[in-house]
């Protein structure tokens, strides 16, 4: 019964980690239809922020420079393509995939390296009688939560949400309303980074930081946003808690005890969130809480 | 849509002529070890001209390629392992006769991208990028899972012979001729295919796929039979890639392998179907030039990614067709 409890609190972690680069993921779909396969490249950087030693600086460092790092991209690449082909969007992000895993490597070598939770979390409490729980984990829960409900006051209760809602479906009209389209793709775009950025700092102390890693994370993603629907931060809430407990025993496997990871087993777990997302595409080919025509 | 142009015909004819000859070149030039990366050229060159027929003919973006090269890489790749060690696999007995391996491999290609393609058409646009790359990346972990064939650090075959019939093609260069004829063969079935009934459907779903099915075409069933063709001969590819190499390992099936075929038809140039075979061509070199000045080439083929697709978004073939244009 413990274990069982230990491992749904841990799905639920990990769950919220994949949240926080999916909501920036499916934000940047949903509005901007354009897809971005370097989202989990910000991923990486903020990472590479996380080892300046002092979390609280590195967490500000890493989400700031995830941010700012979209703000560029946006600005000098993504905005030239909104109106071309998917394709040319797959491939000018894969170029950029490749620039920032061989531009970490070429730093920080090719050497993994981990990162230290923050003093003050590194411990545990205890969340049931005999049942001892690393606080860190339950910190990411709990900022996962935090997210969401901000991101859900922002898209549903705010003017700029408003705009948001109408990018997806009006994009002209609401230009011809006076809105600043373009800005609003800028901020929703570096907004989607930063919490990619988040992400990365969070989740560093239980993974191996090396160049590389966010593309699982991405890959995550793309099914969270698949299995939910894009646009949707609703779908990639349910999304993201489903293939967080489903995918767990790999994730653990691969990340923290790599002897493990060698086993068979670990390897078909993570192949079995896939066919959650066959299951879905089945069922329900735009996703469980996708618009009806994307 | 573009019709079938004297200059492109003129193109295809005149690279494949030019990479018959590679081998013969660097053999004279004292540089014989190139001629594997030719036969690389040659099998990447392959898949990605398949790819190009679903992408630039079909309009399909797949960004799960790879999980076909490894299933072929996977089915040969395991008789042949078999072979060597005398063991059968579900009780039928390895082998690494190409001649058995190849077209298995090819039909193994086949039923995956029914399955596959099946699913992932269910759904469009964004959807079917992120759907393939998803499956993708099931396949790579379903290999990893291969304890038998070393999980995630695959395992060499380097005892296997290259059996092509009664003809041991050990022989780089003789493996290269081998090669060499799958793709010119492949690639005149391709040319035929893109322009008969079949494949005039499949360009046209391409071109508006509510009018293909207003006029009475099963648009999902002609998709998915030009996609399920695709895989086959990304499959097929990937055998050859495995015979090549004589390494079994699920890098076939990485997700950045996906990435790289979808460069390479890019280079190339998209719906040109040799363009996939240049793009593969471009790729390589660079490579094989810039390895010994530098580890991160992979950062320099990102960089003239970006270049490409916003300067030339037609690719090498683009550019070189613009050239003979400009002559008429």
């Amino acid at each position: 019964m413990n274990l069982f409890i230990e491992q749904t609190l841990n799905g639920l972690q990990l769950g919220f980690t994949l949240l926080m680069v999916s909501a920036g993921l499916t934000l940047i779909f949903g509005i901007m239809n354009i897809i971005n396969l370097a989202h989990g490249s910000a991923f990486v950087a903020a990472d590479v922020g996380g080892r300046t030693g002092n979390y609280l600086l590195a967490l500000l460092a890493g989400i700031a420079g995830a941010a700012v790092a979209g703000l560029i991209v946006e600005l000098g690449l993504i905005r030239r393509l909104y109106h071309r082909d998917h394709l040319y969007q797959v491939l000018a992000t894969f170029a950029l995939v490749l620039i920032a895993n061989q531009a970490v490597q070429m730093i920080w070598g090719s050497t993994p390296r981990s990162v230290a939770a923050p003093e003050f979390l590194d411990r545990t409490v205890t969340v049931l009688p005999g049942l001892p729980y690393p606080a860190y984990r339950l910190a990411i829960t709990a900022t996962g939560i935090a997210v969401i409900v901000f991101l859900h006051l922002l898209v549903e209760r705010t003017r700029v949400g408003m705009w948001i809602r109408a990018g997806r479906t009006h994009r002209e009209l609401l230009g011809a309303f006076g809105v600043n389209v373009r800005l609003l793709y800028t901020l929703v775009f570096a907004v989607g980074a930063g919490l990619a950025g988040l992400a990365g700092v969070v989740a560093a102390p239980f993974l191996s930081v090396e160049s590389g890693i966010g593309d699982h994370f991405l890959i995550l993603s793309f099914v969270v946003i698949v299995v939910g629907g894009i646009g949707s931060l609703k779908g990639a809430l349910y999304g993201s808690l489903m293939l967080g407990r489903t995918y767990l025993p790999d994730l653990f496997g691969r990340f923290v005890d790599p002897s493990t990871a060698a086993t068979a087993g670990a390897s078909v777990a993570s192949a079995s969130i896939y066919l959650v997302m066959v299951v879905v595409l089945v069922v329900k080919p735009n996703g469980l809480f996708g618009l009806a025509d994307e | 849509m573009r019709s079938p142009s004297r200059w492109h015909v003129a193109l295809t004819v005149g690279f494949l002529a030019l990479l018959s000859v590679a081998p013969l070149w660097v053999d004279a030039s004292g540089r014989g070890y190139l001629v594997t990366v030719l036969t690389r050229v040659v099998i990447f060159g392959l898949a990605a001209m398949s790819l190009d027929f679903v992408m630039g003919y079909g309009g399909m973006v797949s960004l799960g390629h790879a999980a076909f090269l490894g299933a072929g890489a996977y089915t040969a790749g395991a008789l042949t392992y078999h072979s060597l060690d005398g063991s059968r696999l579900l009780g039928i007995p390895g082998t690494d006769q190409t001649l058995v391996t190849w077209p298995l491999a090819t039909v193994v290609g086949a039923l995956l991208g029914l399955v596959i393609g099946g699913l992932s058409l269910r759904t469009k646009g964004i959807y079917f990028i992120m759907a393939t790359l998803a499956f993708n990346q099931m396949i790579y972990f379903l290999f990893n899972a291969l304890e038998i064939y070393g999980g995630d650090d695959g395992v060499g075959l380097f005892a296997a012979r290259r059996a092509i019939g009664p003809l041991d093609a050990s022989d780089d260069t003789v493996f290269f001729y081998v090669c060499f004829a799958v793709l010119v063969a492949l690639a005149v079935i391709l040319n035929l295919v893109v322009r008969s009934p079949f494949g005039r459907v499949v360009r046209g779903c391409r071109s508006n796929m509510a009018r293909m099915a207003a006029l009475g075409y099963q648009t999902y069933r002609y998709r998915l039979a030009a996609f399920a063709l695709s895989a086959a001969i990304t499959s097929l590819a990937g055998a050859m890639a495995v015979t090549e190499s004589q390494f079994l390992s699920p890098s076939f099936a990485e997700w950045t392998e996906s990435g790289e075929l979808l460069v390479m038809v890019i280079v190339g140039g998209l719906g040109s179907l040799i363009g996939g075979v240049i793009g593969a061509g471009a790729l390589f070199l660079l490579e094989e030039l810039s390895i010994d000045i530098t580890d991160n080439w992979q950062f320099f083929v990102g960089v003239g990614l970006l270049a490409i697709v916003l300067g030339a978004p037609r690719g090498l073939t683009g550019v070189l067709l613009g050239l003979g244009r400009s002559h008429d």
